[in-house]
């Protein structure tokens, strides 16, 4: 069996950990990368949010199976658990309703926020400043107890983001 | 842009970037941001066959050849250059160890004055880097910004408007950027208030990393604070978020140092002074106490306990050039591990010799 961090040496080291809701995670791992786990890496990390997002409550989140593939690369949706690295753009596509709640568990967030190649178009700088703008205002209100104001602002951004795809979805 | 076929270094020395100029280079070593990035049409380096992976580094070579960078660049293959080279460039922070150590065609493509640096197929197929000495995050965010879209004009990205920059691992989907200052902080680690610097940067979800990155030590008393969200966060905020909390620190450490020079002055004097004789007098050292020890002259350079002729830079050049790689460069072949202690002591009593 391969090393699950390096992909290059044999594993040698097999931990079995309890996280959160006695769900168990398997590490397979060679000495090297042992030694590195216990200084907590991030690459351990990710595998650690991969396994975790990949959980019971993941199992309703995709409707991917282990043997599911990416059209494009061939890479399986089970190499990309024990991986945890795509095979290629197109996978965020084929795998997207996983990868979702993934993404939101590492980074809090699903969407992308900040430059595109060459710069936006002036409609989109607007809108992406308007974006984010909703979103500070409503982490203000949330933070002041303000909870009608963050009730109407969760509504306006929730149009605006559904607004923001549809013009997406377009091009 | 030049092809080469082996690392020609500035000098000896080491890049600009470790010049010891720039806000609080005192404490701030460098600022350093990086951008990864992926063009259309081919598979991520985890996924392609060897074929694949030799079109990609042609095809990137070919787009970074038409780039027009505004300063001397050099391409190097690092599937030819000798593996020293490799090791060279990772001492001077030029390129990643996993880069160095991988196989297959890969490349890096570096400016003259080492401040900017392009990796070709490392983990995607493009990681840009801009590195400045102290403490310029907004210098180098806007240096990798300009060299991102000079690439852009040459190359299609992978890009979506929901994910942003489409990377191998979703930890740098998004923004593709990581922001990162490389900090020196002796006064904190000799009086154990580091951990509060741990538990600081967690909280603003910062990573705390050693000298070379990921899954290193902090030897030296150097810690790289760098940001781990790149979704949903845009750049600009990224980089506010810790050109707010660094001051912090360089300030706890400031103070940390001021107290220590009050209460402690004579075990401090003596630790640093204790180090200068070490270094100037071994001749044999190993590269951690080489560390241990230019840490704490650093420290003293710092608090003007040591002659005005060190120099900062002088120390800070020190860092790269006892490391095993430029030892063995210096030295013009391999040596074993025994003799590269005795080769780097030799190499600090003559850097240090000349000092009073």
């Amino acid at each position: 069996m391969e090393c699950q961090s390096c992909h290059s040496k044999k594993a040698t080291v097999h931990l079995t950990e309890i996280v959160g809701n006695k769900e168990k995670r398997e590490l397979h791992l060679c000495e090297q990368c042992a030694q590195q786990h216990g200084t907590g890496t991030s690459g351990m990390e990710i595998m650690g949010l991969i396994s975790s997002a990949f959980g019971p409550a993941a199992k309703t989140a995709g409707p991917e199976t282990a043997e599911q593939k990416c059209s494009s690369c061939g890479l399986a949706y089970s190499e990309f658990r024990s991986r945890g690295r795509l095979g290629c753009p197109q996978c965020y596509e084929v795998f997207r309703a996983s990868l979702e709640p993934l993404l939101e568990k590492i980074h809090g967030s699903g969407r992308h926020v900040g430059k595109a190649p060459g710069g936006p178009p002036a409609g989109d700088r607007s809108r992406e400043k308007h974006l984010v703008a909703l979103r500070r205002q409503l982490q203000a209100a949330v933070k002041g107890e303000n909870y009608e104001l963050a009730a109407k602002l969760r509504d306006d951004l929730r149009k605006a983001e559904i607004a923001a795809e549809a013009t997406d979805a377009d091009r | 842009m030049r092809i080469a076929d082996s690392f020609e270094g500035r000098d000896a020395a080491g890049g600009e970037w470790l010049s010891g100029t720039g806000l609080d280079s005192d404490i701030v070593i460098s600022s350093r941001v990086r951008l990864a990035r992926n063009v259309r049409g081919h598979r991520f380096l985890i996924q392609a066959s060897d074929e694949e992976k030799s079109e990609i580094e042609q095809e990137l070579r070919a787009v970074l050849g038409r780039v027009e960078f505004g300063e001397e660049m050099v391409y190097l293959s690092l599937q030819s250059a000798a593996a020293l080279d490799s090791e060279m460039l990772v001492e001077r922070h030029l390129i990643s160890r996993e880069l160095a150590r991988a196989e297959g065609p890969r490349a890096v493509c570096y400016s003259r004055a080492e401040s900017t640096s392009i990796m070709v197929c490392e983990e995607d197929h493009l990681r840009l880097q801009v590195l400045r000495s102290g403490f310029q995050l907004d210098a180098a965010w806007e240096a990798a910004d300009r060299l991102d879209d000079l690439v852009a004009k040459q190359a299609e990205y992978a890009f979506s408007t929901r994910f942003g920059y489409l990377t191998c691992c979703p930890t740098n989907v998004g923004t593709g950027l990581r922001a990162s200052v490389m900090l020196h902080l002796p006064a904190l680690v000799y009086t154990k208030h580091i951990e509060k610097v741990f538990q600081a940067g967690g909280k603003m979800s910062l990573a705390v990393r050693g000298l070379y990155g990921e899954g290193t030590q902090a030897e030296g008393d150097f810690y790289q604070i760098s940001n781990q969200v790149c979704l949903g966060v845009a750049e600009t905020d990224v980089l506010d978020r810790l050109s707010k909390i660094v001051p912090q620190f360089v300030e706890y450490e400031r103070k940390v140092r001021e107290q220590l020079a009050k209460s402690d002055r004579a075990a401090l004097e003596d630790k640093v002074w204790r180090a200068y004789a070490t270094l100037r007098a071994a001749r044999t050292i190993t590269s951690t106490e080489t560390l241990e020890m230019l840490s704490a002259i650093r420290l003293g350079v710092n608090l003007e306990l040591l002659p005005k002729t060190l120099t900062i830079e002088r120390v800070n050049e020190l860092f790269v050039s006892s490391q095993p790689a430029h030892l063995q460069k210096l030295a013009t072949g391999p040596l074993e591990p025994k003799q590269r202690d005795i080769a780097r002591a030799s190499l600090l009593r003559q850097r240090l010799g000349d000092l009073p």
